[in-house]
């Protein structure tokens, strides 16, 4: 699908005056479709990050669920609550939908909400393409999970080593669930990477040049690019495997010349960029939440920018220490345990630029400041735990041990998931024009906190003592009984303070007329300038920017010869703008297709799993007469007192985003 | 809402509880190699393990804590009008940290990569042995005494019964997966892997289904056992771990996820004194004892007949699995069964009360076992275990 600037006249829509698209199978919904409906049909980058984001929280309970029953297995030496079947279940369902349900997704929901809004755009390059993502996303995740009424979670494991996922160790379909869903996700991931390339490089306002983009428009920028080269790769070793258990192939049967070694690099050199795919979209929201109730500029912007892209480029060159035990070689293996040492350097410099953001700041305490804060003094443990098994002699002694169990977690639960929830209580009243409790939302923090630690700490002890990972049960006299008791109860205070957390937001959503001011933290981007929420088109009139921090260099101005910064303008003032007519402004228009497609794909995945071929017929059918559908639906219905503006087959919004255009 | 103080106790206390977690190590623990291991090997690799965590981790932990601890106390929000000076960065905090982070890691680096070239090099070893994974227990094949065991792992072979046909045909000789007849051990066991104290013994791992991972961690690190691919593990146990008639028992156990019984795939490693080990290697090279008493006659025709463990276990100790000979004998050797301390993956110690717990339903005893056997009355369970405890 080509970005086209401009539309190409003389076709579109006004030939097929109303443009009902798709032959008459389904009517074009309408602009103002109110209630569900508004929502399954819309385009609108931010009611998909909203779905996006409660797809994911919702999610995010299920895999939260999943490791309470692995905690609670664990509890005591030899376990009874779950079986070793339900038990490897469990982990394998936990990590995946942590990994491609929760985190992924929740990433997803600041992407699209607040890409666009940061560099000043309407909404993403392709809007259409943008719901697909999030269809694709939905049917994946549920596809995934209806193994468990088909005959049984997958239970090889999120990283699902050959050859254990092979049909003779594996008979069920559990793997193929889990492959099969693992594709449709990807191919959301993969859309929406390049949708977000794309409203990077050509949508960003008057003046948002990239060295003036926020840090987490950037760091999602890098994170697309990753996603857009690790997903390819997953694909190819998923497909891999479907021919090997569906077909009969031998890529990784060893009696057959096969390699089980090829999955692993396969696997990891998808599955270490997307462990910076998990940690980059954080980074970002802290980047921008600690500037802000500090009061003063992101320390060090270009190095902080230019770390993450160093770790992007690096994240590529050290897969294989995920195999340190796998007798790659001395020489390979030594490798990659150099490049890993050096992938910390612009992780370090990253935590030194976010500790001098607040060095001389003028700090508030807010929630969203603690999660912040809180994800550098966690993010920090698990990072460094990670330089201690760079080291490839001692990693040969903590590979697949607790230990690994707590690094990961330290980063990403302690890491990524802070860093998301800093965003939440951040963007809260951007999204829903709302503000969270704050009282609430700090006991909310606390508890996770120590929850976090109270889970994740002892790990590295046990870790350290011999309890390897995936293990159902462990025997008494280990020394592991008693910290496994406090990971236990740690998870549930974990548990307790997401209970708080939803709490927070249904008491915030029962006060009734509460009102945010425009700009409730003094921020500093471009996404706070405007409504709460903003309208559908983001902006009346799309701000020419000057600078990095432009809201903020709006608000305030330098005294040149003091260097006294003074105010100079309220938000409100900064917001004041004549009235410009929103029927003046194009948006695409709501769309059925998106959600046909991505239902289209899982009717094919059912058929590509039984290997049905009646089914497959039947979804290739729906499949292709959903793209033919899209591609004669206008991205955007022509306004009876407009011109053709926006129409003509493309997904592509009109790149000049000037106000009264 | 400006600044608040009650947030700061919390904090403060929250951090409190780091150093607590991670100082405070349980010291009874029979599979900590970071603080207590019983080898040369491990202790190699402490001696970058230990500086890399409490001279380069827990000082740079502390020293952000402290960093960031102080700006939180430190620069807080003096009222609505407070606005610091805008500082946008520092060149040489910049450079400072990138060169704090290459050095420190430098430092790590080099000796710790000279460590791993170190445990890894193949050493002046005493014994190889070639170490098998199946799911989930791992079989042991031991060299004749004097000789080396390189290369006893399966892969493909000329088809020894396919010679004759193959010759008068006049095309090439099929080829299968197996081991040649000259690379075959002398004592072949299971669960419990015999080591002389005070030498280096060079295992060859390898496995004969999906991933196993061979871990002892108070002997070596880890290394993965894979199909169709051999690896290699230096491990070396401190002399004077055993004496003259009392072995020394060291625990062991599968680290990569391999199915099931994963969690059930232990094993112990039993150090003996050379003296001992000689003899146990004689002891094990003998054939199995036969059946003496009543009871144990009557499980031995149990065995062979009624019950059919021998179709897929050999009584035999110079007989490990190899498809060219017998495909089914996928289970342990049972020939000197009786001699070891733990059965089923070394989960429980080989005593009356757990064998006929196994015997009665191996799949509850450990899940996903891949033992079939019939229904078995008291009375034949009482037979069995006597047999098979009587097989020393």
């Amino acid at each position: 699908m080509a970005l086209v600037l401009e539309p190409p006249t003389g076709i579109g829509p006004q030939d097929t005056p109303g443009s009902t698209a798709g032959a008459g199978l389904l009517t074009r919904p309408l602009e103002n479709e109110k209630g569900i409906m508004s929502w399954v049909t819309t385009v609108d980058h931010k009611r998909l990050g909203i779905m996006y984001g409660v797809a994911s929280i919702l999610w995010f309970v299920i895999g939260g669920i999943e490791a309470l029953f692995i905690r609670l297995q664990l509890a005591v030496p030899n376990g009874s609550v779950i079986g070793a079947d339900t038990y490897n279940q469990m982990f394998t369902m936990h990590a995946t939908t942590m990994v491609f349900l929760v985190v992924m997704p929740l990433s997803a929901a600041f992407f699209n909400y607040f890409l666009p809004l940061q560099i000043g755009a309407r909404d993403v390059a392709f809007p259409r393409m943008n719901a697909f993502s999030w269809w694709a996303y939905f049917f994946g995740g549920i596809f995934m999970y209806s193994s468990y009424f088909l005959g049984g979670f997958p239970d090889g494991g999120w990283f699902g080593y050959a050859p254990n996922t092979s049909t003779t160790f594996s008979p069920g379909h559990g793997i193929d669930f889990w492959i099969i869903g693992l594709q449709m996700l990807g191919i959301g991931s993969t859309v929406s990477a390049v949708n977000f390339i794309v409203t990077v490089f050509n949508m960003r306002a008057p003046g948002m040049t990239l060295f003036r983009m926020p840090v987490f428009a950037w760091m999602t920028f890098v994170a697309s690019f990753l996603l857009l080269f690790a997903m390819p790769i997953i694909t190819v070793a998923l497909f891999l495997l479907t021919f090997d258990r569906s077909y009969g192939a031998n890529f990784f049967n060893v009696s057959q010349g096969g390699e089980p070694v090829l999955w692993q690099h396969l696997f990891w050199l998808f599955g270490h960029p997307e462990v910076y795919i998990l940690i980059l979209p954080a980074m970002g929201i802290v980047s921008e939440v600690l500037p802000t109730f500090a009061r003063k500029p992101l320390f060090g912007y270009p190095v902080v920018v230019f770390s993450g892209i160093a770790i992007g480029f690096m994240g590529w060159g050290v897969w294989a220490h995920h195999m340190f035990a796998v007798g790659l070689g001395t020489v390979a293996t030594a490798a990659f345990g150099v490049s890993t040492m050096f992938i910390a350097v612009p992780t370090g410099v990253k935590i030194f630029n976010w500790v001098g953001t607040i060095w001389g700041g003028a700090i508030r305490f807010t929630t969203a400041m603690l999660f912040s804060v809180g994800f550098i003094l966690t993010f920090v443990i698990g990072g460094l735990s990670g330089v201690t098994h760079s080291m490839v002699a001692s990693d040969a002694q903590q590979t697949d041990t607790y230990y690994i169990v707590a690094h990961f977690h330290y980063v990403l639960f302690g890491g990524a998931l802070m860093g998301l929830f800093s965003g939440i209580y951040y963007w809260y009243p951007k999204i829903f024009g709302r503000l969270l409790n704050e009282k609430i939302g700090k006991t909310h923090w606390f508890l996770m906190w120590i929850g976090t630690h109270l889970t994740f700490g002892p790990m590295h002890v046990v870790g350290l003592q011999g309890q390897p990972r995936r293990m159902y049960r462990y025997d008494t006299g280990m020394g592991f009984d008693f910290w496994n008791l406090v990971e236990t109860f740690g998870a549930f205070v974990i548990a307790l303070s997401l209970l708080v957390f939803f709490w927070n937001v249904i008491v915030t959503h029962r006060q009734k007329g509460v009102i945010v001011p425009a700009d409730p933290w003094d921020a500093r981007t471009l996404e706070w300038m405007t409504d709460n929420p903003p309208k559908p088109h983001n902006f009346d009139i799309v701000p020419t920017v000057h600078s990095v921090d432009e809201f903020w260099h709006r608000k305030y101005a330098e005294e040149p010869d003091t260097h006294r910064v003074l105010r100079v303008a309220t938000a409100e003032q900064v917001l004041e703008h004549e009235y410009v007519d929103p029927k003046t402004i194009h948006m695409p228009s709501p769309s059925y297709w998106p959600l046909a497609l991505g239902f289209s794909l899982f009717v094919l995945a059912y058929g590509a799993l039984y290997v049905a071929v009646p089914v497959m017929i039947l979804g290739a059918a729906m499949l292709i007469g959903s793209m033919f559908g899209w591609a004669v639906e206008p991205s955007a219905e022509p306004h009876d007192d407009h011109d053709d503006h926006g129409a003509g087959g493309s997904d592509a919004l009109a790149l000049t985003t000037g106000g009264a255009h | 809402m400006t600044a608040s103080a009650p947030v700061k106790t919390p904090l403060v206390g929250a951090l409190l509880l780091m150093p607590l977690i991670l100082g405070a190590c349980a010291s009874d623990a029979p599979q900590d190699g970071f603080s207590a291991p019983e080898g040369p090997i491990p202790r190699a690799i402490n001696r970058v393990a230990h500086p890399a965590f409490f001279i380069a981790y827990v000082p740079v932990l502390l020293f952000v804590y402290g960093l960031t601890m102080y700006a939180v106390v430190r620069y807080r929000r003096k009222g609505e009008d407070h606005v610091p000076k805008q500082t946008h960065g520092n060149k040489a905090v910049e450079i400072a940290s990138v060169g704090f982070a290459s050095v420190m890691l430098i430092g790590l680096g080099v000796p710790a990569t000279a460590t791993y070239f170190d445990v890894t090099e193949q050493k002046n070893d005493c014994m190889q042995v070639s170490v098998v994974g199946h799911q989930w227990w791992w079989e042991y094949r031991y060299p004749a005494e004097g000789t080396k065991l390189e290369t006893s792992y399966p892969r493909d072979i000329l088809d020894p019964t396919d010679a004759e046909a193959a010759k008068a045909e006049g095309r090439e000789q099929r080829k299968i997966f197996g081991i040649p007849r000259e690379d075959r051990p002398v004592v072949v066991n299971a669960n419990e892997l015999h080591i002389p104290e005070g030498c280096n013994v060079r295992l060859n791992i390898t496995s004969m289904d999906v991933l196993h991972n061979y871990w002892v961690p108070k002997l070596a690190g880890k290394i993965y056992a894979i199909p169709g691919k051999i690896n290699h593990l230096n491990i070396e146990a401190d002399k004077g771990l055993a004496s003259p008639g009392k072995p020394h028992f060291i625990y062991g156990q599968c680290a990569e996820f391999c199915g099931t019984s994963h969690a059930n795939m232990r094993f112990k490693v039993v150090v003996q004194t050379k003296e001992d080990f000689a003899q146990w290697r004689i002891s094990q090279a003998a054939p199995a004892r036969t059946a003496r008493t009543e009871l144990e006659k009557k499980g031995e025709a149990l065995f062979v007949g009624g019950a059919a463990c021998s179709t897929c276990h050999y009584v035999d100790s110079s007989k490990e699995w190899d498809v060219t000979v017998d495909a089914a004998k996928i289970g342990p050797n049972l020939a000197h069964v009786g001699s070891r301390q733990h059965f089923a993956g070394a989960i429980a110690p080989l005593d009356n009360r757990n064998l006929t717990a196994w015997l009665r339903n191996p799949q509850e005893f450990k899940p996903g076992s891949k033992m079939v056997i019939r229904q078995l009355k008291n009375d034949e369970i009482e037979a069995l275990v006597a047999y098979i405890k009587s097989l020393k």
